[in-house]
């Protein structure tokens, strides 16, 4: 069974109101936060404080075929983040690179912009776009992102889903926390 | 006089042509830079169908020869860099806002010796304004090595163009100067950034 974050957020550790918030572990202690953000305190279903800073992968279709990692930056309640398809490494010219940035709600979701600023070939979809990616946690207890789209919905960055774009992105963590709470 | 006093270390020709530059935008209607969005036309990176990104405005800046300025694409740099010395940004315009990503190190590996150099990511996003001037905000999403300086910071840079008539984005900050993104700057970051275009400018 999944354990959703929005459970866990209603039942058993319910999120702090920003007012009343610890502060990030993420956050810069010289440069503060980014204007518009918050802070903010998620906690996983262990009560392990949550922080998407690091390194992820998986499945799912966003940069290109095939997507060699993605990189997240969660200060406050904000996230960015870059997409580098595989192609970038070692061959900057023939990949994609993604950029996204969004913010991180109470109910574990977080509303991503998503710009491609390089791409080798136009794709059939705007650079730029919109997607919705909630935090849960899987059966064995780990933490992952998927897309909040059903396979094959169009959504915003995929106006032909059938054809580029038919299965939500799932983003597994690859690297370990670099804060540990 | 202040204005003349921060203007003493760049050179005379390119002062002049910074002042062409805004002199040929404000000849003609048309040229004004930052023309009223509703006689600005669509820029070529944005999708009509979809509309520019919540927050941003269409524009119409022009270089000193009349071209309409789009950064969208690939720029190198010289001087100091932003991520490292061995760095490559893409940048995408879409009307006002600029986005972009600043690979370095080991991302690059085209560039000789760029394998040594620890590997970096930074997230740029930002609006230009009717100055030629744009405020970036600056996010490091990858370092593999802690950097004097935090996650995020700000950085302005302004559009103009070289004595060949080369259009670049040079940081607005004076060598040696602090800025938000240097914490120390003469250990981390002593030069202004610049970057030049590498790969053909889009058809305006």
């Amino acid at each position: 069974m999944v354990v959703t974050g929005a459970v866990t957020a209603c039942m058993a550790v319910p999120t702090a109101s920003p007012s009343t918030a610890q502060p990030s572990a993420s956050a810069p202690a010289q440069a503060g936060l980014p204007p518009r953000c918050e802070n903010i305190d998620l906690r996983s279903p262990a009560g392990d404080r949550v922080d998407l800073t690091g390194a992820w992968a998986g499945s799912g279709i966003l940069a290109g075929e095939s997507e060699a990692a993605t990189w997240l930056q969660q200060v406050g309640d904000c996230v960015y983040g870059s997409v580098v398809g595989s192609g970038m490494l070692g061959a900057p010219l023939a990949g994609t690179i993604t950029n996204l940035s969004g913010r991180v709600g109470p109910d574990f979701e977080i509303d991503f912009e998503v710009v491609i600023v390089s791409q080798p070939q136009v794709l059939p979809f705007g650079t730029y776009s919109t997607m919705v990616v909630r935090i849960e946690w899987d059966d064995d207890g780990r933490i992952r992102l998927r897309e909040d789209r059903d396979p094959g919905e169009t959504a915003s960055r995929c106006p032909q889903a059938a054809l580029s774009c038919p299965a939500p992105v799932i983003w597994y963590r690859v690297d370990e926390p670099p804060v540990p709470s | 006089m202040l204005l003349k006093g921060r203007l003493r270390l760049v050179p005379r020709s390119l002062v002049v042509a910074v002042v062409m530059a805004a002199l040929t935008a404000c000849a003609s209607a048309p040229a004004v830079p930052g023309a009223s969005p509703s006689h600005a036309e669509p820029l070529p990176s944005v999708n009509p169908a979809r509309g520019l990104p919540p927050g941003c405005e269409t524009i119409d800046l022009r270089s000193p020869t009349g071209e309409r300025i789009d950064l969208t694409g690939e720029w190198a740099g010289s001087g100091g860099g932003l991520a490292n010395t061995f760095e490559r940004t893409w940048l995408n315009q879409i009307g006002d806002c600029v986005y972009g990503s600043v690979l370095g190190g080991a991302f690059v590996r085209e560039a000789e010796f760029a394998e040594f150099v620890e590997a970096s990511l930074t997230n740029l996003s930002g609006r230009i304004g009717s100055d030629f001037r744009i405020e970036f905000e600056v996010v490091m999403v990858f370092q593999d090595t802690q950097f004097a300086f935090g996650e995020y910071s700000a950085m302005a840079m302004v559009i103009e163009w070289d004595d060949d008539g080369r259009l670049r984005l040079r940081e607005d900050r004076e060598p040696g100067d602090r800025a938000s993104r240097c914490v120390q700057a003469n250990i981390g970051c002593p030069s202004p950034v610049i970057w030049y275009r590498v790969d053909e400018a889009p058809s305006s």
